[in-house]
């Protein structure tokens, strides 16, 4: 039942933090969101990373290898969006690859191997928005537990207050591909979690790095109970959004009974981690925090970006509420091992 | 997950959970303190007859020498079948004097010691805070002069749970104060039927009476009730906060857990989903509670009872904290005028206000997370 991680599956972590590193290094990515904002691209990714994205196997990693995927599962996603979001990774990464799934479960053979090849990408419907879309592009959306594709038939631009994450409205065609799983939909939370725990856990590097170096009264400013304590906080979100997003991936992974449950519960932790810890780095900071040089606005406004994603904090609130009790059926998996692969993540 | 473990453990769930249904008391033990302790002595022998007792401790010491992993199937059956949680005196003994002297105890110790706490014979307490010595733990004072081969102990310990009920305590003592604070500190097995001991009561805020001071009197203790080393006591010490605050408090933790259930199940008997305020704060405390429990998953796979140290695991104790916190604040809301009236949640509110104090506070442990987990200057 359980996959023997693979040295390759193990370095999926290590590989994306290496090839994001140098791709789209933070300064990269102004220039790229510029670009976007400046309307000389669509979307603020190169389509040599995009395609260099696919090579890798980023558009497929969940997907079984019979279906021409990689087959790895919900772990190694996870371990890859955590790195996508600790480094701001600009692109439509969470709707294509969701795409993905939902051209699979729906026999879309051939636009399933589009997405994965990196000829297609998928933007997310976000409330009356779209994040990352495209004309000609397709767009995910996510009603209920229904996950939706669709072609953007027309798409007129809207500011954002992240310009590397795209904003329009526009119209959509018929659906191309409909799945109706529970345990998909989770499985798309758990991913935005991924993310805004990557979020989460950059923030807190940031500001444990600057309380360490940062003077005042002749001493780092960590020493002071206000900045240690704040930190402190800090650090248990990433902690509990860490905890939780890899349990959720284990009990999403055996398609658990509880995997809604524990997916839900991981998008309110680590949106809540996101959300307060990016707004606290800032806070940590002080003025230079508040320019907009510093990098601590660009994780405050792309942890925005992924608030509202998958119906936020209200859909997951549903299913949080909807269960009668926390039930303890299902096993973790046996210590030891979920550590080794937390390890990874 | 090998490939016979699941079906194992899926067995091993059964047979606790039949078991449970099978001996399950039916009232809740007594409110006397004293009647508790017998109530409660009665059922951890029931559980020592019947092999769940100390089921992650060594055979050697009447333990089942099962893995942490049936030990958490143990506790979340047993909170799922609805006994009660946390009214033990036996509490200290089974959640950290056993397994601090699993970690540091001499084997003639572990001999005398381990087995009894198992058969539900020996109520434990704790002398760690003194009236000058709360956060600052390793400023404590309690003296005790070497004298031969046993140790002179005059001083005073406070907030000691269970001392009117306890046989014996894990005492911190000064035996060296020429020392750096640290060096000088003494972890030992006191008895507390020794003369010169005198317990007096303290209630608490919620109308409890399992907390005392203690006063010593020219006490005289052997020293081979050292544990470890004379003046290492501080390092012991640190094993004992670490279980405290780490998995031994499992059981507990998972009560958390229920308490949110029953909680969410009061604010729908109430029609009380549809305030969308109210809603939120459950969903949210009911996502917390998940993430406890995975926290603490994650956390016991770090260090086997007993281990060293985690830092992390003074965060998963002062997650908790903030969840009982939040729990108990959320309960009054959601009973709005009807918690007026003294009641279970009343009461849990009250209870509550412990959280953030207990096993350290929640300041303290934000420091210890800061500073060690963190690496942020002192």
């Amino acid at each position: 039942m359980r996959i023997k991680l693979t040295e390759q599956q193990r370095d999926v972590g290590v590989v994306a933090s290496r090839f994001l590193e140098e791709k789209v290094p933070l300064t990269r990515l102004r220039e790229l969101a510029d670009d976007a904002e400046a309307g000389k691209s669509v979307l603020a990714i190169e389509e040599s990373t995009w395609a260099s994205c696919a090579a890798l196997g980023w558009f497929a990693l969940g997907i079984p290898a019979s279906a021409g995927g990689v087959g790895c599962g919900p772990v190694e996603e996870v371990i890859l969006f955590t790195e996508l979001g600790r480094h701001l990774a600009p692109g439509p990464y969470l709707p294509t690859v969701m795409a993905g799934w939902v051209a699979t479960a729906a026999g879309e053979g051939a636009l399933a191997t589009d997405l994965f090849e990196g000829r297609r990408r998928a933007g997310l419907e976000v409330g009356r928005f779209v994040q990352d879309g495209e004309p000609g592009g397709f767009v995910v959306s996510v009603n209920g537990t229904t996950l939706e594709l669709c072609e953007i038939r027309s798409s007129v631009p809207v500011p954002s207050v992240d310009g590397s994450v795209p904003l329009s409205m526009g119209a959509k065609g018929a659906p191309l591909a409909t799945v109706n799983d529970a345990q998909l939909r989770a499985r798309a939370q758990l991913l935005a979690s991924a993310m805004e725990l990557g979020i989460a856990r950059a923030t807190l590097d940031m500001s444990v790095a600057y309380a360490k170096v940062r003077m005042q009264f002749d001493k780092p400013i960590g020493t002071f109970q206000a900045v240690k304590h704040r930190c402190a906080d800090m650090a248990m979100r990433v902690h509990a959004a860490q905890a939780q997003t890899l349990f959720a991936s284990f009990q999403v992974e055996s398609r658990a009974p509880d995997a809604p449950f524990h997916a839900a519960a991981a998008k309110t932790i680590a949106t809540k981690a996101a959300k307060l810890n990016t707004a606290d780095n800032v806070q940590n900071h002080g003025a230079i925090g508040f320019t907009v040089e510093h990098d601590a606005g660009l994780f405050a406004r792309r942890a925005h970006m992924l608030e509202y994603c998958l119906g936020g904090d209200t859909v997951a609130a549903s299913t949080l509420l909807a269960a009668s009790q926390h039930r303890f059926e299902t096993l973790p998996p046996a210590p030891a091992e979920w550590f080794d692969r937390s390890r990874t993540a | 997950m090998d490939a016979d473990g699941p079906t194992d453990l899926a067995a091993f769930r059964d047979e606790v959970r039949t078991w449970l249904r099978e001996h399950d008391p039916g009232e809740p033990p007594p409110l006397d303190t004293v009647e508790m302790r017998d109530w409660s002595a009665a059922w951890q022998r029931l559980l020592f007859d019947s092999g769940w007792a100390g089921i992650d401790w060594p055979t050697e010491y009447g333990g089942r020498g099962l893995s942490f992993l049936e030990q958490v199937i143990w506790f979340e059956e047993y909170v799922q079948s609805g006994l009660p949680v946390g009214h033990s005196c036996f509490v200290v003994a089974l959640a950290h004097a056993g397994p601090t002297l699993i970690a540091r105890g001499s084997e003639a110790q572990k001999a005398q010691y381990l087995p009894p706490i198992l058969r539900g014979e020996h109520v434990w307490c704790q002398g760690f805070s003194e009236p000058e010595s709360g956060s600052d733990l390793a400023s404590l004072r309690c003296r005790a002069d070497i004298d031969g081969d046993t140790m002179l102990v005059n001083g005073q310990k406070v907030w000691t749970s269970y001392a009117h009920l306890a046989d014996f305590q894990e005492l911190l003592v000064r035996t060296n104060p020429d020392a750096p604070k640290h060096r000088g500190i003494t972890w030992v097995i006191c008895d507390m039927h020794t003369p010169g001991i005198e317990v007096r009561p303290i209630r608490t805020i919620d109308g409890g009476a399992h907390f005392s001071e203690i006063f010593y009197t020219d006490v005289r203790i052997p020293l081979e009730n050292v544990v470890d080393e004379v003046d290492n006591g501080w390092s012991v010490a640190m094993s004992t906060l670490a279980i405290e605050r780490g998995p031994a408090a499992l059981d507990y933790q998972l009560g958390t857990l229920r308490d949110i259930d029953a909680l969410v199940d009061v604010a729908k008997q109430r029609n009380l989903l549809k305030n969308e305020e109210l809603a939120s704060r459950l969903a949210a405390v009911r996502a917390e509670g998940a993430a406890l429990r995975s926290m603490t998953y994650l956390s016991a796979s770090e260090s086997k009872s007993g281990a060293a140290p985690s830092p992390m695991t003074t965060a998963v104790r002062t997650f908790w904290g903030e969840l009982q916190h939040k729990t108990a604040r959320l309960a009054i809301d959601v009973l709005g005028p009807d918690s007026l009236e003294l009641g279970i949640w009343s009461e849990y509110w009250l209870t509550q206000f412990s959280a953030g104090i207990a096993g350290g506070t929640k300041d303290i442990q934000k420091n210890i997370i800061g500073e060690r987990a963190l690496g942020l200057p002192r």
